[in-house]
């Protein structure tokens, strides 16, 4: 079925879900191509060599370079990012593991050790998970975050082994771990702190060097390169590709429900962590089953995925080519409950439902008149003069979306009805700030 | 000249006929508790919820003072231990006995505990304890241990009540509502402050005509269900921001929490309809420098209090003046946390922190003469200075608390709990 050729529908709603979503051009290019050749595309950082540096790298380093950074700049920047890279499922995915790997500033960690930790995560935002947990595992930020600078004999702080099987690695549905499995654990990662230069530094004295016994298998005293050994015990273990499988599909495509992922019985979740497991978890190679699975292209209207506040922002953003040239997204983003850089807790930001609370609705709408009045007062900013207020089909084009149900085409239709004595101008901004509330531009 | 939803409501002369005349847009008096929609709604208890993000330090919340518990605090707290002089006495004649002492920074919850409106349920937790956040909270959250989590206690029990969509009966104050209030059927609603729930482009005809058809939203097909879930989020807001037009705007008092506090007392005064509140301030996860980041979480929680019953913080005016006795009458304050810490220290110094644990105390401030005063159930065994304790062990069921709270203050006792006892005493 993937060699389909693409509906404009099939093009929104992949780029929508996985990519900040697509703009008139994308839709213009792909549709009536094949599914696959997207797919190709959006793939292709991980087959590359290296991704070229790409001009905002710059910022970038002097970033991490700045531990007291502003705040706000970081945020734009990645923001910026996301809305200008040719490579949008890289930053789609290091979003995901920001939230999957939640870190979050507090001085320490800074903003400079959080930027740093953020291109770990782009590193391997498409390659091996095994990789990535290793990095984590000794990342400064991490080390702050979740107190393995304070972990160290003869008394060991167990909030990093905790979270790394609980939030890392293996999850809780169903718990294969047990209390002991962390305090052991927690001794194997005794050892780490962050040095002067703001490096992870192994200092021997404080490293548990007894043997501890973790899940079953023994830990011998493998000092610095001990953390290693833990990762390739967790990773050992089956619920743990399900568990990364389970993260990737309620992010990209539907929540599933599966109250005990060792018995579950959703097919797509299934394939994921099949393909999770056979490439020794490798990410790409588990997108490309995501994507070309047609329980992800043909989800039926049940499966549908609410987008994070961050996504829909970045796709207006594209959409009508407004740049985060300043903090008012940023904090808009805040209200509607998600800041880059900190997450709500440990565990990250909420996937479904919780996004779309008359709290966050607020917010969102708020959003949409912000979007309105930079589309509408910074001609130099728009990438096409917006269209006329009343021209439905040309504003769901222009908005990168396959089309508009009976109700939300209702709802604008009774604004233009009652506006009709508004500015051309006041109509215009009413139509996109209230598309940008609509069902269809939240949930795709 | 076209009618706005606002307007012709006013025409309408009021929310029912408002109900009336447009069932397919405006629920707003149905919706959000006019005093005439709810009859009985004003004569309800209420009761707000805290629960202490991250794991609350019980062991230094009520604090063992002498005697063998003492004996074996000093030994294992050298860093986070209080001497008994600097503790806030537990003095009420009943509990003398017991040797236990509020933290230092509690002193507006010592004053309302001098003043008999303070009762304290010692070594609550839930069989197999989990240690971690989100399990255990699920749990404190759920009242449902050892099963999946779906709805919460309180959203249960608005389930019973027969709550209806967009009511404003379980508000959580946040961006997210909290399991708890979770129903099977709808449950509760979230708020992040009064001041967040308004739209950027103020009012008249053209904005309204916008808000209208955002409310509009709500009427997505169910075919596709979160996209109506998406829509009805958006009327709602449309409704709330209504709703809580109303209310003048808050000066802040400089703590985050007793401003939520704040939020949430003028909520429960407007008449809304609001019956359960649950706000969840963070920070709590004490692994590290727990001595000062301690003392300063429970201050805040201290200036919530003051500021929520007493309307000052710090003894000073907030502008909010004190709670009406109206409300004070029909007011209980429960704090709660995930877990309390471990018994021993994780480190040496000020660095010192201490691990997730297990039991902790449930804290209750109400009505004098309503609040059973004072301490219930047993503090658990802290162990011997030669073998002491890890962990605090459960003597008090969580589920007999809520029970408690269900069947004796909000008159609605969960089936679920049948085997359970509530607490004697624990309400008059």
């Amino acid at each position: 079925m993937a060699a389909k050729p693409m509906t404009t529908a099939d093009v929104s709603r992949l780029l929508g879900r996985v990519a900040f979503g697509a703009t008139a051009a994308d839709l213009d290019q792909w549709t009536g191509k094949a599914y696959a050749d997207l797919v190709d595309q959006l793939l292709q950082p991980a087959v590359l060599p290296a991704p070229a540096p790409l001009p905002d790298d710059a910022i970038r380093v002097a970033l991490q370079q700045n531990a007291y950074q502003d705040f706000t700049l970081a945020r734009r920047w990645w923001l910026e990012r996301m809305r200008t890279t040719p490579f949008p499922l890289v930053e789609r995915m290091t979003l995901l593991w920001h939230s999957h790997f939640a870190t979050g500033v507090r001085y320490p960690p800074t903003i400079g050790q959080l930027v740093r930790q953020n291109q770990t995560l782009r590193a391997n935002a498409l390659g091996s998970l095994r990789t990535m947990v290793e990095q984590l595992t000794i990342d400064p930020a991490m080390l702050y975050w979740l107190n393995g600078v304070e972990n160290a004999v003869p008394q060991p702080n167990e909030n990093y082994a905790r979270e790394f099987f609980e939030l890392f690695t293996l999850g809780k549905h169903p718990q294969v771990y047990s209390e002991r499995d962390i305090r052991e654990a927690a001794r194997a990662f005794t050892g780490w702190i962050v040095d002067g230069n703001d490096l992870a530094t192994f200092v021997a004295g404080r490293h548990d060097t007894k043997t501890k016994k973790v899940l079953g298998r023994n830990v011998a005293n493998l000092g610095d390169t001990e953390y290693k050994t833990l990762v390739d015990v967790a990773l050992a273990q089956p619920v743990a590709a399900r568990f990364f499988a389970w993260r990737m599909v309620a992010n990209l495509a539907y929540v599933p429900n599966t109250p005990n992922l060792l018995k579950s019985k959703d097919a797509l979740l299934n394939k994921v962590a099949a393909s999770l497991r056979a490439s020794d978890f490798n990410v790409a190679t588990a997108l490309r089953t995501l994507l070309l699975a047609d329980e992800f292209r043909y989800a039926p209207p049940t499966r549908q995925l609410v987008r994070q506040p961050v996504e829909a922002v970045v796709h207006a953003a594209k959409a009508l080519g407004v740049a985060f040239d300043d903090g008012s997204f940023v904090w808009l983003l805040e209200r509607m409950g998600q800041s880059l850089f900190n997450p709500v807790n440990v565990g990250g930001w909420p996937v479904g439902r919780d996004w779309v609370t008359p709290v966050t609705a607020v917010a969102r709408y708020d959003t949409g008149l912000t979007f309105s009045s930079f589309a509408s007062k910074a001609p130099n900013n728009v990438v096409a003069p917006l269209p006329a207020a009343d021209d439905l089909a040309a504003w769901t084009r222009r908005l990168g979306l396959a089309g508009l149900g009976t109700n939300t085409k209702n709802a604008v239709s009774s604004y233009l009805r009652s506006a009709r004595k508004a500015s051309a101008l006041d109509r215009q901004y009413g139509v996109l700030t209230l598309l940008l509330s609509s069902p269809e531009w939240v949930v795709f | 000249v076209a009618l706005t939803r606002r307007r012709l409501i006013q025409a309408a002369g009021g929310a029912a006929a408002a109900h009336a005349l447009l069932p397919a847009v405006g629920r707003v008096g149905e919706a959000f508790g006019k005093t005439s929609a709810h009859p009985g709604a004003a004569a309800r208890n209420r009761l707000v919820v805290i629960h202490l993000n991250g794991g609350n330090d019980g062991l230094n919340t009520v604090i063992p003072t002498a005697g063998k518990a003492y004996d074996v605090y000093r030994q294992v707290r050298p860093a986070l231990g209080y001497r008994p002089s600097q503790t806030l006495p537990m003095d009420l004649a009943a509990d003398r006995a017991h040797h236990l002492g509020l933290n230092p920074k509690l002193t507006a919850l010592h004053r309302l505990y001098r003043d008999g409106r303070v009762a304290v349920v010692q070594g609550v937790d839930y069989p197999d304890h989990s240690y971690s956040h989100f399990t255990s909270g699920d749990i404190w959250h759920s009242g449902e241990p050892g099963r999946a989590p779906s709805s919460g206690w309180l959203g249960r029990h608005l389930d019973r009540a027969g709550v209806r969509d967009g009511e404003l009966r379980g508000v959580g104050i946040g961006y997210e509502l909290p399991l708890m209030l979770r129903g099977n059927h709808l449950g509760g609603v979230p708020i992040s402050s009064i001041a967040a729930m308004r739209f950027g482009d103020g009012v008249g005809a053209v904005v309204d005509a916008r808000h209208d058809a955002l409310a509009l939203f709500g009427h997505h097909a169910a075919a596709e269900p979160l996209r109506r879930v998406a829509g009805i989020g958006a009327r709602q807001a449309v409704d709330l921001v209504e709703v809580l037009a109303k209310v003048p705007p808050a000066k802040t008092t400089g703590s985050w929490f007793a401003d939520a506090m704040l939020t949430g007392r003028t909520l429960l005064n407007l008449d809304l309809g609001v019956e359960c509140l649950v706000l969840g301030p963070g920070g709590y996860d004490t692994h590290t420098d727990q001595r000062a980041s301690h003392e300063r979480l429970l201050a805040d929680l201290d200036a919530g209090l003051e500021a929520f019953f007493l309307g000052t913080v710090g003894g000073k005016k907030t502008g909010a003046g004190p709670m009406s006795a109206a409300l004070a009458a029909r007011t209980v304050v429960m704090v709660i946390s995930e877990f309390g810490r471990r018994i021993g220290e994780n480190g040496a110094g000020a660095g010192a922190g201490t691990d997730h644990g297990a039991a902790t105390p449930v804290l209750l401030v109400g009505p004098k003469g309503r609040i059973g005063a004072g301490l219930h159930g047993e503090h658990p065994s802290l162990g011997t200075t030669k073998l002491p304790a890890d962990n605090l062990a459960m003597t008090v069921d969580l589920r007999r608390v809520y029970q408690s709270v269900l069947e004796q203050w909000l008159h609605d006792p969960d089936p679920l709990y049948a085997r359970y006892q509530r607490l004697p005493g624990l309400f008059r």
